[in-house]
């Protein structure tokens, strides 16, 4: 049987796919640098003609573009290649005695360069860049540059990293994408999540895959698994496992829209209601009476039971016209969640008191709800004290904060009377505790949240939160993995919120496992040296594992 | 020479669409325009590329230059270009 291995990267999507691997042609090099022997006229002539032609491919790709993101990235690179001030530069060095692709590289070089190290949206546009230049030059030498797709099977398509023209050429033939380059924010990461094709972008060990392969596309998990099944990876191995009356803990579900508290389905109550979607389209300071309403609609629409909701968590990267947020060089660690409340008092004020009232209210019309308040980005007993202050006079029973800050895991025992529950978000977590930037790609594997350091990190705040009676939870990403659900029971975690397409995969596992197995699992994780060992050790400890 | 601010308030920053829809509206114009971070070196308004390289994110300010007297036709350019940067 061949060998399963597993590459780490960054999953886009969540359903998973199992196909055959066919490598996309690597990009031909470049042409060495060469003077022009024709002529600067010749020269500046040929390209000119080239860039029409683009322009021309531009014009026909942008109407077949069924998508408007596509659309607007294409827009945006045909408006790039007609640059009069590229045709400026051009005509320049071709002046110079260069030859058109040569002249054409030298000045892309020069808008590359003061864009390289800008990182995040701006430095990824350094692909576009590269595109339009090798466009340019395989239509100058004479060559096609269309790839050419078989028109039958299913593929995953692995390349170096994909352009626009790339992927607006895919068919129904391509399943799942492996790049080993781009990022959460790059090209193929949005085309593919506006397509629907389940992707791992950042996926630094594709140059191991060769045509033929047969993978799986993990994209809930980030991973490629070479000669995998799909059972591996959508987590029907546990199905043979008896299943139990109930969970082994609560499982509760993410909710940050109506639409999400409307899919929610066989969740024990929301674990996260996020409230800052509800206004990234608000110019202005909702009223109290508008917030109402917003709040009103989505406890209405979604399950009974528990509900934490979570009060605006804004920052200059998740930005709230209406709160004047500035902007940071270093966003991440600047005013955000609970810190921008000293900025915005009115609004934090006001979101207090509405979600109470609208608590109230969808509770009168018999909806059996009871609901929390918890404040994100809480750093010292201070702050925790205030917000708490702040909700208990409003007439909150229960009040929580979110545990993302390594500081505040510190300090668990002396919240003792101050909050009732802990939520653990373990993407933020990751984030600080691995002084790993969340939005970089290169730093990606640092954030897989099986890393054991941060499984250690987990059980310490669950044992300090049992000493004095604080209930805790997770809501972050790793909750909505089933099995690292199951290593979380284990190290003391009292309740797991999963996002909304993984609630059902999450309640089946934990419904399969008693806290022995768990414990069991969480230990074996928790003492292995890397997150692939973490996971590989969990799931073996629940397969031998028969209470 | 006509120098007037404004601050950009689209998600994206000078990018993708609103640098595309911003360098059309200054080609267009029957004097040059330039564009750049207060304090900051002035860049063709006119090219995307160049629009770019400003790396202007949305919160910060812009400085945008009229090669004219013309207040009114500095002014009419001026509200075009803020609507493609502000939402």
């Amino acid at each position: 049987m061949a060998s399963v291995r597993i590459l780490e990267g960054i999953g886009v999507g969540t359903r998973a796919v199992r196909a055959e691997v066919l490598r996309w042609s690597a990009c031909k090099p470049l042409p060495a640098m060469s003077k022009s022997e024709l002529g600067a006229e010749v020269e500046v002539n040929t390209l000119t003609k080239a860039i029409a032609n683009l322009e021309n491919q531009y014009v026909a790709k942008i109407k077949a573009a069924s998508d408007k993101d596509l659309r607007e990235i294409l827009e945006a690179q045909s408006a790039f290649a007609s640059d009069p001030e590229l045709a400026d530069m051009v005509k320049d060095f071709c002046e110079q005695g260069w030859d058109a692709a040569s002249a054409l590289q030298l000045a892309m070089g020069e808008f590359k360069s003061l864009l390289e190290g800008a990182g995040g949206e701006f430095g990824e546009r350094v692909a576009d860049l590269d595109e339009i230049v090798y466009r340019l030059i395989q239509w100058m030498s004479g060559e096609s540059d269309e790839t050419i797709l078989p028109t039958t099977g299913s593929f995953v398509i692995v390349a170096d990293d994909l352009t626009p023209m790339d992927t607006i050429a895919f068919t129904d033939v391509v399943v799942g994408v492996v790049t080993k380059g781009g990022g959460p924010t790059s090209h193929t990461a949005i085309v593919c999540r506006s397509r629907g094709i389940p992707a791992v972008v950042a996926c630094s060990g594709a140059d191991n895959l060769v045509n033929g392969q047969m993978v799986v596309i993990d994209p809930d998990a980030s991973q490629v698994i070479i000669n995998g099944e799909l059972e591996s990876a959508t987590g029907d191995w546990w199905a043979a496992r008896p299943r139990l009356s109930a969970p082994v803990i609560q499982v509760m579900a993410n909710v940050g829209s109506v639409a999400d508290a409307a899919k929610v389905h066989g969740a024990d109550g929301v674990g996260l209601l996020r409230t800052e979607l509800f206004f990234l389209d608000h110019k202005v300071s909702p009223t109290r009476a508008q917030q109402v309403k917003i709040y009103e609609e989505v406890l209405a629409a979604g399950p009974d039971g528990e509900i934490i909701v979570r009060t605006l968590d804004a920052g200059s990267d998740k930005p709230i016209a209406f709160l004047g947020l500035g902007r940071e060089e270093n966003p991440a660690l600047g005013v955000r969640g609970q810190r921008v409340a000293a900025t915005s008092p009115e609004f934090f004020a006001d979101q207090l008191h509405a979600i109470k009232q609208a608590a109230d209210s969808v509770k009168a019309t018999g909806k059996k709800i009871e609901v929390s308040v918890m404040a994100p980005m809480i750093a010292t007993v201070e702050e925790a004290e205030q917000f708490s202050k702040a909700a208990r006079a409003v007439g909150f029973v229960r009040v929580g904060i979110m545990i993302e800050i390594p500081a505040i895991t510190q300090v668990i025992s002396q919240l003792k009377g101050v909050v009732d529950f802990l939520s653990i978000g373990t993407n933020d977590l990751s984030q600080y505790l691995f002084a790993a930037d969340r939005v970089n790609s290169g730093v990606a594997a640092l954030l897989n949240p099986w890393q054991p350091a941060l499984l250690s990190l987990l059980e310490s705040i669950a044992t300090d939160s049992a000493k004095v009676g604080i209930k805790v939870g997770v809501c972050g990403e790793a909750a909505s993995d089933p099995l690292l659900a199951v290593v979380l029971v284990g190290l003391g975690i009292t309740s797991v919120s999963a996002s909304p397409s993984s609630v059902a995969a999450v309640l089946d596992l934990l419904s399969r496992v008693d806290e022995s197995a768990a414990r069991e699992a969480a230990t074996n994780a928790r003492s292995a040296n890397n997150p692939r060992d973490a996971k590989a050790a969990a799931k073996a400890a629940l397969e031998s594992y028969h209470g | 020479m006509i120098v007037k601010e404004c601050v950009i308030t689209v998600k994206v920053g000078l990018h993708a669409r609103p640098a595309n829809e911003f360098s059309a509206i200054a080609k267009a114009a029957p004097f040059e325009v330039t564009v750049g971070k207060p304090g900051l070196p002035l860049v063709k308004a006119n090219s995307p590329l160049r629009l770019l390289t400003l790396k202007a994110h949305e919160g910060e300010t812009l400085s945008i230059a009229f090669d004219t007297d013309d207040e009114v036709a500095a002014n009419e350019i001026f509200e075009k270009l803020v609507a493609t940067i502000t939402e």
